[in-house]
C-alpha cells in the first residue's frame, strides 16, 4: 500500500511539473503546480512526517498558490504567455543534463538505512525547533518582517515624488 | 520505497524546474518553476531526514518553506512593479543589466 501511494504521488508530481513548464498560459501552469505540490505533500506522508504534510498543504498549496493565482488574475497575464522559441540559452539545460545523470548514479550508489523512521510528528519537531534550532527560527521571523517591510517600500508609490 | 526513489524523483522535479526557468519567458512561469525547484529540494531533505532518523532535516524543510513564503511575497511585488513600469511580463525585455539598451 505504501509503495502504491509513493509511486502514484510521484507520477502525479512529475506530471504536474511537466504541466507547469509545458502549458502556455500561466494560470493553467499554476493549477498544474498545485497538483504537483499536493503530490509532494502526499510523499511527505509516505516518508512518515504528518506535520510537513500539513504545512505543505496549508502554506504552499493554500497561501502561496492562492497569492500567485490572485496576482495572475489581477494582472490578466495572457498576451505574452508564449513559450520561448528554442534558442542558444536552451543549450544551458542540455549542458546541465550530465549533472542529472551524475546525480542519479550517485543516488544509486548511496548506502543508507533501508527503512523510513516515523518521527515527523508535531511534538518531536517542536522540541527540536525550540532547543537546537532556536536561532535560525528567530532569524526566519526577522527575515519575514524584512520581507514585509521591503515589499511595501518597493511597491509603494511615493506621492511626493510624482 | 527505497531512498533512491525519493532522490531520483527530487532530481527529476528539480531538472524540470530548471527547464522551466531556462525556456519560459513569462515572469510567472519562471517564478513558479523556482517554486518547483524549492519543493524538489524539500523532498530530498525530508527523504534524508526520514531515512537517517535525523529530525533536523524536517526543521530545514520548515525553514525553506518560510523562506519561500517571503520570496513569493517579494517576487510578486516585483512582478507587479514590472507590469507597472514596462506594461509587459516578458523577461527578455528586462535585460538592462547584461546589455546596452
Amino acid at each position: 500500500m505504501s509503495e502504491f501511494l509513493s509511486i502514484g504521488f510521484g507520477i502525479f508530481a512529475v506530471l504536474g511539473a511537466f504541466g507547469l513548464v509545458l502549458f502556455k498560459l500561466p494560470a493553467n501552469g499554476a493549477m498544474s503546480l498545485v497538483v504537483s505540490l499536493l503530490s509532494i505533500a502526499g510523499l511527505f506522508i509516505t516518508l512518515g512526517s504528518t506535520i510537513l504534510f500539513l504545512m505543505q498543504i496549508v502554506v504552499y498549496a493554500g497561501a502561496i498558490m492562492v497569492l500567485i493565482v490572485f496576482v495572475i488574475m489581477f494582472l490578466n497575464a495572457q498576451d505574452d504567455a508564449l513559450i520561448k522559441k528554442f534558442d542558444s540559452s536552451s543549450l544551458l539545460w542540455f549542458a546541465s543534463l550530465p549533472l542529472l545523470i551524475v546525480g542519479i548514479a550517485a543516488s544509486l550508489q548511496m548506502d543508507l538505512a533501508p527503512t523510513p523512521t516515523d518521527l515527523g510528528g508535531i511534538k518531536e519537531l517542536g522540541i527540536e525547533i525550540f532547543t537546537k534550532w532556536i536561532v535560525p527560527f528567530e532569524l526566519i521571523s526577522v527575515l519575514l518582517l524584512v520581507a514585509l517591510v521591503g515589499v511595501i517600500a518597493v511597491t509603494h508609490k511615493d506621492k511626493d515624488a510624482s | 520505497m527505497p531512498l533512491e526513489y525519493y532522490l531520483i524523483l527530487g532530481l527529476f522535479l528539480f531538472f524540470i524546474g530548471v527547464f522551466g526557468v531556462i525556456t519560459r519567458k513569462n515572469a510567472f512561469s519562471v517564478f513558479m518553476s523556482i517554486e518547483l525547484m524549492l519543493n524538489a529540494v524539500n523532498l530530498i531533505f525530508a527523504a534524508f531526514a526520514s531515512f537517517n532518523g535525523i529530525i533536523g532535516g524536517y526543521v530545514l524543510v520548515m525553514l525553506v518553506i518560510a523562506i519561500a513564503a517571503s520570496e513569493v511575497a517579494f517576487g510578486l511585488g516585483l512582478i507587479i512593479m514590472m507590469q507597472r513600469t514596462h506594461k509587459s511580463l516578458d523577461l527578455d525585455l528586462f535585460s538592462s543589466l547584461r546589455e546596452k539598451q
